[in-house]
């Protein structure tokens, strides 16, 4: 292939995508900005990498090592639609690590003016998404999820060290993805309550930026509505039942705080 | 080489436009070589006239203190811009202490060095001309010297507009043809675009790779076949060698060291940080039975030594079949390609 026959797709895609953002700042009246801010905790405590020892529902004594992710598909649902507010989605995958701040912001700029009282989002990618090669960055990042165990990318690399049943030290590696081609991504769904006293910010005015802070507590891949011991499982990126284990268990991991908490 | 900088242009700047959402869309394709967009460099960018400069002074002793060492003395293009012996030697004699990095896809990576320290090419391409077990120089010196050259002046107003001769210039154009050094076109690359076929041991090895069985594909993620971060491998139960904490302070980071690109590994021995195996099998000895539960061990190696074990256990065949995979990643057209090698005049 020519280099010129090589640009051509390149320039269409620079083109289309162009377009896509065109109409939203030939229009920016009636929309705001809205910052997603990752959080990661442990119960009650802030996330440390490193040497801080937590403790898990089956009394694994583990530290973290490494916390990444990929979301996906974002929707803001409204409250009501009386005056013709309506919903928000943006379809695209968004990585985040623990060790690069940068990758802990998700931001949208041009969301509909509106108060919003639920949140969906997808923890990893859906199947028919999720195919080799689709996400660049995410193969960069290390997420590829080999082809002949699935193919596509990793939802999650969630790694540390704990203390084994008889002590000394053992590893752990929480590899979240499409076991066999299987879909375990996990449809996440949060309420807000956009106007009453527990609100959390989320409510969207023409011109102004709203910070919603998304909290994963780790503890809670491991403890609800299945108890998870690392005793039990190594790696288990083949392991078809650690993933719909999992799957479960990381409709609970997320909630929505209080940006000024 | 031209065409594939254009390319990573165009698609950084279409990658710009579609982070109005701030999340990644299907507009960030791979491009046709296999390889992610080429990243942009806003504050260095990219000139065919600033190649041709960096070309000049990469392989252009005026660098050093004596004028007696360039930096491919030890980023030797036939070893994937490495350097053959354990430690390279400085224009005094003088070892260090860590093997001298290849150079290969470097435009993809977000840190420079085994332990990180530099964040960008420009600021890796200072250290070694200034330190006095390498290259031994005074950069006003240094500087002084290139200026003084007749065709080096015109060289700069080419790149740059003006002729003054700068140590940020001279940085940025090194920067600039480094990132030319891209390595896409491996029998791997070939075999991935329907090109060519595998042998039955580059397929198992292949498989065996991508696979939790041999954990190679974790930190050698493909396409660059590494992840760009920082891992200990469990080379040692006390390491030696400070590795990434030297740069960050970090207790955690200690014993660790970047992942370095598996392209062209069959060319770069010898291998690790400190160059101690001479041999891939010698590599794959550590992997299979060797490796010690050092503290910051990457999880990833230590589950599988989980119950005991020292190693992923792999036969004789495995570590065949592997050995025939990984030089499946050699690139003949990279290691001799003479757009990279000195200038002709």
């Amino acid at each position: 292939m020519n280099s010129r026959a090589r640009l051509l797709p390149l320039a269409v895609l620079l083109l289309a995508s162009g377009l896509g953002c065109s109409d939203k700042t030939t229009e920016p009246v009636g929309t705001g900005t809205v910052v997603i801010q990752f959080s990661h905790v442990v119960g009650s405590a802030d996330l440390q990498i490193g040497g801080v020892s937590y403790v898990n529902s089956s009394g694994n004594e583990y530290t973290v090592s490494n916390l990444e992710y990929v979301v996906s598909d974002f929707e803001f649902h409204v409250e009501s639609t009386a005056n013709g507010e309506e919903d928000f989605d943006r379809e695209g995958v968004h990585y985040v690590t623990e060790d690069d701040a940068t990758t802990k912001t998700l931001t949208f700029t041009d969301v509909p003016a509106a108060d919003y009282g639920e949140m969906h989002f997808v923890f990893g990618i859906t199947a028919a998404k999720n195919t080799d090669g689709a996400f660049p960055e995410l193969d960069t990042a290390g997420m590829a999820w080999p082809a002949a165990m699935g193919g596509g990318y990793h939802y999650m690399r969630h790694e540390g060290l704990f203390v084994p049943t008889g002590g000394g030290t053992a590893s752990y590696t929480t590899h979240l993805g499409p076991t066999a081609g299987a879909d375990y991504s996990i449809p996440v769904t949060i309420a807000l309550d956009a106007t009453g006293p527990g609100r959390h910010g989320f409510a969207v005015a023409a011109g102004e930026t709203t910070t919603v802070v998304l909290q994963m507590d780790v503890n809670q891949w491991y403890t609800a509505p299945n108890d998870y011991d690392f005793n039990d499982y190594g790696a288990i990126m083949g392991n078809a039942a650690a993933q719909a284990l999992l799957q479960e268990n990381g409709a609970t991991v997320w909630s929505s705080v209080d940006p000024g908490a | 080489m031209i065409v594939r900088w254009k390319l990573g242009a165009l698609v950084a700047g279409a990658l710009a436009l579609a982070g109005c959402s701030g999340e990644t869309g299907p507009s960030e394709t791979p491009n046709d070589d296999g390889l992610p967009p080429m990243p942009e460099f806003p504050d260095n960018p990219t000139t065919p006239e600033g190649v041709d400069l960096g070309r000049r002074l990469f392989h252009d002793p005026i660098l050093s203190g004596d004028g007696t060492q360039s930096c491919a003395d030890c980023h030797r293009q036939e070893f994937a811009f490495g350097d053959p012996r354990q430690f390279s030697l400085g224009i005094h004699g003088d070892a260090g202490t860590r093997n001298a990095s290849t150079i290969v896809n470097p435009a993809w990576q977000t840190s420079q060095f085994w332990d990180g320290r530099a964040a960008t090419l420009e600021d890796q391409a200072v250290n070694p001309v200034q330190n006095p077990i390498e290259m031994a120089a005074d950069w006003s010196v240094v500087v002084a010297t290139v200026a003084a050259q007749p065709d080096y002046p015109p060289a700069f107003a080419a790149a740059f507009g003006t002729d003054d001769v700068t140590q940020e210039r001279i940085v940025r154009a090194i920067a600039q043809f480094e990132r030319g050094f891209v390595s896409a076109d491996s029998k791997f690359d070939r075999e991935r675009r329907g090109e060519v076929a595998f042998s039955a041991a580059e397929i198992r090895g292949r498989d065996l790779f991508f696979s939790e069985g041999a954990e190679c594909f974790h930190c050698h993620a493909a396409p660059l076949f590494t992840d760009g971060r920082f891992h200990d491998i469990g080379l040692d139960l006390d390491p030696p060698d400070e590795g990434r904490a030297a740069a960050t302070g970090v207790v955690f980071d200690r014993g660790k060291f970047k992942t370095p690109s598996l392209r062209n590994v069959e060319v770069s021995a010898p291998y690790m940080h400190d160059g101690r195996f001479a041999t891939l099998e010698e590599v794959l000895d550590h992997y299979a039975a060797g490796i010690q539960r050092s503290p910051n061990l990457d999880p990833v190696l230590g589950v599988q030594l989980n119950g005991g074990a020292t190693g992923l256990g792999l036969t004789p065949e495995q570590r065949a079949d592997l050995i025939a995979f990984l030089k499946a990643l050699t690139d003949p057209s990279f290691l001799q390609n003479p757009d990279l090698g000195p200038p002709s005049s």
